[in-house]
């Protein structure tokens, strides 16, 4: 970093402690109305190392909850983390806030892992959870603190967790996370369910303020070494009230996530390769190379969203509007969706998916990735088209010689592609 | 759930479906498709109809009828698939056109807060549907609706189902199967972490 920076604190006439604050790594994911105000409080208290990541553009109408940094009606239609990142940096005086469009579900554990703080600043209580399996996954010992927050109304609450005591899950009622749209394939593609149209809550400024407040206090308190704030939850109730409350919260015996979603560990970093520029033969070539083998089945992305499992790989399927076959497609499940599988010629005509042959055609699938199934055309295929998100732990399976689990031991090795944290700062966009 | 935890389900499920059948089904374990913990193989020998394509509308009779049980590495969080081998796939309006068997909801609660589907409970569902037993056609989702009418003719006419129900699965007494031998655990179970003081 650029020693100036320093300046940044002392021209500013901000705290000396602050300086202790510029090398502090924060990724904030969901730059809305919480997520805005937290970004530009910790730049303005030296946490200028920051990753923001949207999927959505700034609309007009955001405006009322957002921070001011969002300028009306210049910023309208663009991506928020991109637009919030130009305009922190503009502040600050130089590139250190980098914003990547795109959603939460391109990334996985790895991703976040060596962070200080992840802060989910979400609207939706599947993205929540799936930050919070990813987040649960990460290596003990590269485990980053989380902190979210949110608003019921005009009560604002924050959260600060460090996975000892409980996860994100924890404090959810599951009723919130039923999704009647959900049903499981039995043959062929699980094609993604649509998500539920969002259930706009009334709030205000002025709480979504508060909860990035106490994200940003907590930070602060964080930074300067106070651990009273780990494992908190803090409440603040309005007028009439006006009550601050804060109270440790605790692990839910009925919580999935707890149980299926614990640190990896010993993952080893496959050197020199990215999932967004390294090929499906790079990844076997270089786990080929680690366990001096062949004889192993690289097992497809796993993706849990909105209580629906996704993961498989289609490698043929039908267009689902004139029936035409669909030849090694190699998409992941979760980034199709029916009503999108449709050939060239019907997509460009503007037709539409039959629902009534979603019965009637259905598509091979791969759920892992051995010598023998990968062909040239999967070969050449980068890992990121064919559903490996950045900073996936993947999944490498060595079968004990055995016929099947029950005869030998088979052995999991995992593995994530150590440029992927490195490529970061690179990303612009993602589609997925 | 551990892996060996789910190893050890998955050989109790075994030992469980070799007591459920009786001797007109052969259940063998074969080797596992890439990315499957285990792939078990069953010969039925009862009275059936099959096509042999997703196109074929006109269902012949066997009395040898062979399906899959594929238990993905995802297991029991993800749902097993049962599939028929390609040109002999069952006709009924459970089975879809490429051979895959639609085995309803496939509910898992890591908490076992609610209820669990089984792999037991599979079987016994595909053994049911492969005589036709009335009790799990599903004419309210049909994964083959081309077979509908003549399924539902077949069931008119009395000639379904085709046998009894234990000719496939004993009502009596387990039999004397031994549980697979499972290999050794290697990996330590994970330490509950203490809950925190007040």
């Amino acid at each position: 970093m650029n020693n100036e920076i320093f300046n940044y604190i002392d021209d500013r006439k901000l705290p000396e402690y602050f300086k202790d604050f510029l090398g502090k790594k924060v990724t904030i994911i969901g730059c809305g109305a919480i997520g805005g105000y937290v970004a530009e409080m910790l730049a303005k208290m030296g946490v200028v190392r920051q990753t923001l990541i949207d999927f959505d553009p700034f609309e007009h109408e955001n405006a009322v909850k957002t921070t001011c940094l969002y300028r009306v009606p210049k910023d309208s239609g663009k991506n928020k983390a991109k637009v919030l990142a130009e305009r922190l940096n503009d502040l600050i005086g130089e590139e250190c806030v980098h914003g990547i469009d795109a959603n939460i579900t391109c990334f996985g554990p790895m991703a976040f892992a060596d962070q200080d703080v992840i802060i989910l600043a979400l609207d939706n209580y599947a993205s929540k959870i799936y930050g919070n399996q990813d987040w649960m996954q990460i290596p003990k010992d590269r485990k980053p603190l989380m902190i979210f927050g949110g608003t019921i109304g005009e009560c604002a609450h924050s959260n600060c967790l460090d996975g000892s005591v409980c996860c994100i899950r924890c404090l959810f009622d599951e009723k919130w996370l039923t999704n009647p749209l959900v049903r499981t394939s039995c043959t062929g593609p699980n094609y993604r369910i649509p998500d539920l149209p969002a259930e706009f809550a009334r709030t205000t400024a002025l709480a979504s303020m508060e909860s990035a407040i106490q994200i940003a206090e907590t930070c602060r308190a964080f930074f300067l070494g106070y651990d009273g704030v780990v494992n908190m939850r803090t409440v603040y109730s309005a007028h009439p009230a006006l009550n601050l409350s804060s109270y440790m919260p605790m692990r839910r015996r009925s919580c999935p996530d707890c149980k299926e979603y614990q640190p990896v560990e010993n993952v080893k970093a496959l050197e020199n390769i990215d999932v967004l520029h390294n090929t499906v033969g790079d990844l076997m070539d270089a786990v080929s190379a680690y366990l001096e083998n062949t004889d192993f089945e690289i097992l497809v992305s796993r993706i849990e969203f909105g209580n629906a499992r996704y993961s498989k790989i289609i490698v043929d399927d039908y267009c689902k509007c004139c029936g035409r076959e669909l030849k090694q497609l190699y998409r992941h499940e979760f980034r199709s969706s029916y009503e999108n599988q449709l050939c060239e010629e019907c997509k460009n005509l503007g037709k539409k998916a039959d629902e009534s042959l979603r019965e009637d055609t259905h598509g091979t699938c791969l759920s892992a990735i051995c010598k023998d199934n990968c062909n040239k055309v999967l070969r050449g295929k980068i890992l990121f088209d064919v559903g490996y998100r950045i900073g996936e732990i993947i999944w490498v399976i060595q079968r004990g010689g055995g016929l099947d689990c029950m005869d030998s031991e088979i052995k999991y090795y995992p593995f994530y592609c150590e440029n992927d944290q490195k490529i970061m700062n690179a990303i612009d966009k993602l589609e997925g | 759930m551990d892996h060996s935890d789910v190893v050890e389900r998955i050989a109790n499920e075994y030992t469980d479906i070799l007591n459920m059948r009786t001797p007109n089904v052969i259940v063998r374990r074969v080797t596992p498709n890439p990315g499957s913990l285990a792939l078990l193989e069953f010969t039925v020998f009862a009275k059936t109809y099959y096509i042999t394509d997703g196109n074929d509308t006109n269902p012949k009779e066997t009395d040898r009828i062979v399906f899959y049980l594929d238990i993905k590495d995802g297991f029991p969080a993800d749902k097993p698939c049962v599939y028929f081998e390609q040109g002999k796939q069952h006709a009924s309006v459970n089975c879809h056109k490429n051979g895959y068997e639609c085995i309803d909801e496939w509910h898992y609660d890591p908490t076992h807060a609610g209820r669990n589907t089984t792999l037991v409970g599979t079987v016994k569902k595909v053994l049911m549907d492969i005589i036709y037993d009335p009790a799990v056609a599903n004419y309210n989702s049909m994964a083959n609706r081309a077979l509908e009418e003549w399924q539902k003719g077949k069931v008119k006419s009395g000639e379904f189902p085709t046998c009894e129900l234990t000719h496939l699965i004993r009502f009596d007494e387990p039999g004397n199967v031994s549980r697979p031998v499972l290999p050794q655990k290697t990996v330590q179970k994970k330490i509950r972490p203490a809950l925190p003081t007040r």
